[in-house]
């Protein structure tokens, strides 16, 4: 889909294009090949080239603008460690494990919990660090809605494993509210209890009104709005040969059943 | 799940120059609602250009 809207574009004569990638490898074989041919630049926001393009995202794209996906793993990680000082047994959901964005948040959230660098996403399973311990592999829902769901589900039944912590590096299971809130309602005294605590991360309108309604504990929010913008404002700079700069990290926002509604705004949303 | 469309940003500076530069999201989710506000705020913050949206069918 987004090869034969590229392709389009192409044909329409457009001056710069910014794409959230998905088939990295496709659209570098396909419509981006052709762009570039064409001298059309290309920059990415939120989602970058992945590792299966087998070379550096710098040949094919000129800048990137997105969520630095170590630093919001570590922010998911500091919230928890706010929550419970004194550590846990953790189970993380994930969306797939050849995701290279989701895999920087794992390990991001594995150092904060662990204090540890690692060098490889994502990084090494928790096994007692600093009183955390992870004590499954990440859950992974191949981006099913439904899926993610049943699994934090599980997790809240603590059936087959128990945990006391979960964090999602993605919003899958709060994506499709009332699944969310049909599964979550009957454990709202160990929400409320913090029994489990639950991490989520981007902070849609959906999800906030959620997290007022205590249906969890924080969600770290990435910021589309400025992706948005300053996609638009490179491509711009790039056209009129400006200076532009070629990585822009977005901001991350803190929201709470505390300050639902102002987080958002602190971050000029 | 639903792959949309695009934001289509035809731009037209001080100068007679017309730019068209286009936004490729990745789903329809919240993020590209969000992205698109923000292209459209950029018509308020940037002095002589006269930036909207249109999306392709």
């Amino acid at each position: 889909m987004q090869d034969q809207v590229i392709n389009q574009l192409i044909d329409e004569g457009v001056d710069g294009i910014a794409v959230a990638v998905t088939q990295s490898k496709y659209l570098v074989e396909n419509s981006l090949k052709r762009a570039k041919e064409a001298g059309i630049p290309i920059v990415t926001y939120d989602s970058d080239f992945d590792a299966s393009i087998n070379g550096d995202p710098k040949n094919f794209r000129l800048a990137y603008i997105g969520t630095d996906n170590f630093e919001l793993g570590k922010s998911l990680g500091e919230e928890l460690k706010k929550l419970r000082p004194n550590g846990g047994m953790l189970i993380m959901q994930s969306g797939r494990p050849d995701s290279p964005n989701l895999n920087l948040r794992l390990m991001g959230v594995r150092s904060a919990l662990s204090g540890k660098k690692y060098d490889i996403p994502p990084g090494k399973l928790l096994n007692n660090e600093q009183g955390w311990t992870e004590v499954r592999e990440p859950l992974f829902n191949f981006d099913q809605l439904s899926q993610a769901v049943k699994q934090m589900e599980s997790v809240m039944k603590g059936k087959p494993v128990k945990a006391d912590s979960f964090i999602a590096v993605g919003g899958w299971a709060q994506n499709d509210a009332a699944l969310y809130r049909d599964m979550i309602a009957p454990f709202q005294g160990k929400i409320n209890d913090k029994e489990v605590v639950i991490i989520m991360t981007d902070t849609s309108p959906e999800q906030l009104t959620m997290l007022k309604d205590n249906l969890a504990h924080i969600n770290v929010g990435q910021n589309p709005y400025e992706m948005g913008r300053q996609a638009i404002l490179t491509l711009y700079k790039i056209v009129t040969k400006q200076k532009y700069q070629e990585i822009i990290y977005t901001p991350v926002t803190f929201c709470s059943p505390q300050n639902f509604n102002t987080c958002e705004k602190r971050a000029g949303m | 799940m639903l792959i949309i469309a695009l934001g289509l940003l035809p731009i037209s500076s001080v100068y007679g120059k017309e730019l068209k530069l286009a936004l490729v999201p990745k789903f329809y989710s919240v993020f590209l609602i969000k992205a698109k506000m923000a292209v459209s705020m950029q018509r308020l913050k940037s002095k002589g250009l006269n930036v909207y949206i249109e999306d392709l069918k």
